[in-house]
């Protein structure tokens, strides 16, 4: 038998034995497995209907679906998905249940009779929102609603959002009033109004940076002359009347030259005119082919145009100050329209191609020409048009209307606006 | 010595039959030899004959190469429906279609030959697109940190099947560590997280290590037996983001 303090020695050594070996154990748990993804696709959002409240709650629910919806960063999470309690949770949320369906932000929201408070959780960091926005209710609830997107967007990406843009294009007007007029319209297609007010055939609209302006080409005398307008539409201001050809105006990123398609010398050709008379500035272009549909990239530096100097048409791109042009399309034999990305730092422009016997929207990262497919399998896509953004592209769809996807080919089109329409421009990001 | 005429029939009977057996000897012999040897042996005989024609036609083939022939002018046959030259008198006859002016092409461009269909999404419903690069067991040599595991592609394809991709506004950098409880039919028992973190990476890596356990629960791959040994430890699995 062993003293009392020889047997307490004892135990703290078997005791400490023990320690170290689950000790030793554990640590021989780790078999470590580096797993090193890459932030790709979109960001899955609930949002989900406030249970109370007026027609103003669900009025808010589809606005604020459709503006994220298109926004080209979220994915919408399915509301019959939903696990958590709504009534319950009220304006808060329970983590875990949106956890459980898959959801990385959840937007919840109540319209009161004087305002409207939004609250932005993310899942990840518990019950406390991340942002938090009240609006007095005044005005049209759609605008509250595309102002507290845009912040959404903003919070996210640091870059302003589009809801609350416009958008111009031209539609035929009908069989018995004949021609087509230049109509502008919120970027969800809501409230559409005719910016041009004549009965002859009026095309290729384009935004001025500004926004306030509209340029487009009218045959209202017989020949296509270039017109200038209020956004808002009224009476157009004759900016270019030459001989021939005053078509596809692109204004250049400080408002104060147009480049176009002039084909006063014969065939067409690219110049840049002043956007105050009209005078020409000069031409960049001299050769006996057709140079058309200009687009001066956000930097001022480039323009972009189509020709087919080299047999079909082909996206070229020419130093804004003159210089050679080069190819920068190199896919298939027919490519049109192109337009730039206002993305700042890139150099990507959108452009239409040819495929089989439909057309579609493509992007071309110029720098590492890396290509991205933005339409397929649905209808024929023509004459894209960059949000202010970035993030998204307007674009006609022949005999369908305007729609819109996302300028990273995720996701699926959206139609805004139905009817038959062409030349589309996306005008600038709204004011706060 | 004359020979009687009998004796003169007989000789020419006797040299007829032996020129014959002569002519004949060639065909005879295998036959005999075949017989000989049965039913095995005649495919021994039959073998090697065949091996000759074959090996006789490899070497025509050989030393028969193709013959390098000179350029070639193509002919053409004279193009039946070529107009006669002249002034037509066919007052309804529209003008012929002049060949496109060759001066105004520019030969410095190549043609774009790339096609359009190649840059088809594989599903244009999947709104955040598929992994398409497929799983390199081979080429797994990055995977573990440890030595026991680097390169196994058992656990590269554990990797692989976690499908871990934050959305591209995911916010946050953080390393969360989640583990599993591999058994040995493949199957994950349990799962748990070594370290979590506050921002949409620990949502990413939960989404990751759900897709796992649903993988390997509805397909098992049988844990390989040299390392049945990891099917009592955590398996843990060190998330990061690469830099944008």
């Amino acid at each position: 038998m062993l003293p009392i303090q020889r047997q307490a020695q004892l135990s703290v050594v078997v005791a400490l034995s023990l320690v170290a070996a689950v000790a030793h154990v554990a640590s021989a748990d780790d078999v470590a497995i580096e797993v090193n993804g890459q932030k790709k696709g979109l960001y899955p959002l609930a949002l989900p209907t406030a249970v109370e409240g007026d027609a103003v709650a669900k009025e808010i629910a589809t606005v604020e679906a459709f503006d994220l919806g298109v926004a080209g960063v979220f994915k919408i999470v399915d509301p019959t998905s939903f696990l958590a309690d709504l009534k319950a949770e009220g304006l808060g949320i329970e983590p875990p249940k949106w956890k459980d369906v898959g959801a990385y932000g959840v937007v919840k929201y109540r319209a009161t009779a004087s305002e409207i408070e939004f609250r932005l959780y993310e899942v990840s960091k518990g019950t406390t929102a991340s942002l938090t926005k009240t609006y007095p209710r005044k005005g049209e609830t759609r605008a509250i609603v595309h102002r507290w997107c845009n912040e959404v967007v903003k919070y996210y990406t640091s870059e302003p959002g589009f809801f609350g843009s416009k958008i111009t294009f031209t539609a035929k007007r009908s069989v018995k009033q004949g021609g087509s007029a230049i109509y502008a319209m919120d970027f969800d297609g809501a409230g559409a109004y005719a910016v041009s007010n004549n009965s002859s055939t009026n095309i290729l609209p384009a935004f001025s940076p500004s926004g306030g302006q509209i340029a487009y080409t009218s045959f209202m005398r017989n020949n296509p002359d270039l017109y200038v307008s209020s956004a808002g539409g009224g009476r157009p201001k004759k900016l270019a009347s030459y001989k021939g050809m005053n078509t596809g105006a692109a204004w250049s990123p400080d408002g104060s030259k147009i480049a176009l398609t002039l084909s006063k010398d014969g065939n067409p050709e690219i110049y840049v005119i002043s956007a105050s008379d009209g005078s020409v500035i000069s031409r960049l272009t001299d050769n006996r082919t057709i140079d058309t549909s200009p687009a001066w990239s956000p930097d001022g530096s480039t323009i972009a145009f189509v020709s087919d100097r080299n047999g079909g048409p082909q996206i070229f791109t020419v130093p804004a100050g003159g210089g050679a042009a080069t190819q920068v399309s190199k896919n298939g034999s027919y490519n049109t329209t192109p337009t730039w990305s206002p993305k700042k730092g890139k150099r990507i422009i959108a452009y239409t191609t040819r495929d089989g016997g439909t057309y579609d929207i493509v992007t071309l990262d110029l720098a590492t020409g890396a290509m991205v497919r933005v339409t397929q399998n649905d209808g024929s896509n023509e004459e894209p048009a960059f949000s202010p953004n970035g993030r998204a592209i307007a674009f006609a769809r022949a005999g369908q209307g305007v729609f819109i996807a996302n300028a990273d080919g995720t996701g699926k089109a959206v139609k805004v606006w139905s009817g038959s329409a062409t030349g589309v421009d996306w005008g600038p990001a709204p004011t706060p | 010595m004359a020979l009687e005429e009998g004796e003169l029939h007989a000789f020419a009977a006797l040299g007829t039959v032996l020129v014959s057996a002569a002519m004949m000897l060639p065909f005879l012999l295998p036959v005999i030899f075949v017989d000989r040897c049965g039913n095995g042996g005649a495919d021994a005989v039959r073998d090697p004959m065949e091996d000759m024609v074959v090996i006789e036609a490899s070497l025509a083939m050989r030393k028969n190469p193709k013959k390098p022939q000179q350029p070639q002018k193509q002919f053409k046959a004279p193009d039946d429906t070529k107009k006669p030259d002249g002034v037509s008198r066919d007052e309804n006859k529209k003008p012929d279609k002049k060949p496109d002016d060759e001066k105004d092409k520019k030969p410095d461009v190549k043609e774009p030959d790339l096609d359009i269909s190649k840059y088809k999404r594989p599903d244009s419903d999947d709104p955040t697109g598929k992994v398409t690069e497929p799983f390199n067991p081979n080429a797994s040599v990055d995977v573990g940190r440890d030595a026991e595991t680097k390169g196994d592609p058992y656990f590269g394809k554990l990797k692989n099947d976690m499908n871990y991709q934050p959305p591209e506004i995911a916010k946050g950098d953080s390393n969360p560590i989640g583990c599993i409880r591999l058994e040995p039919d493949g199957k994950i028992s349990d799962t748990k997280f070594k370290q979590t973190t506050d921002d949409d990476l620990q949502i990413a890596a939960e989404t990751a290590l759900k897709q796992l356990v649903k993988a390997r629960n509805d397909k098992p791959e049988e844990v390989p037996a040299h390392l049945l040994q990891y099917t009592s430890r955590w398996i843990c699995f060190q998330f990061s983001v690469k830099p944008s």
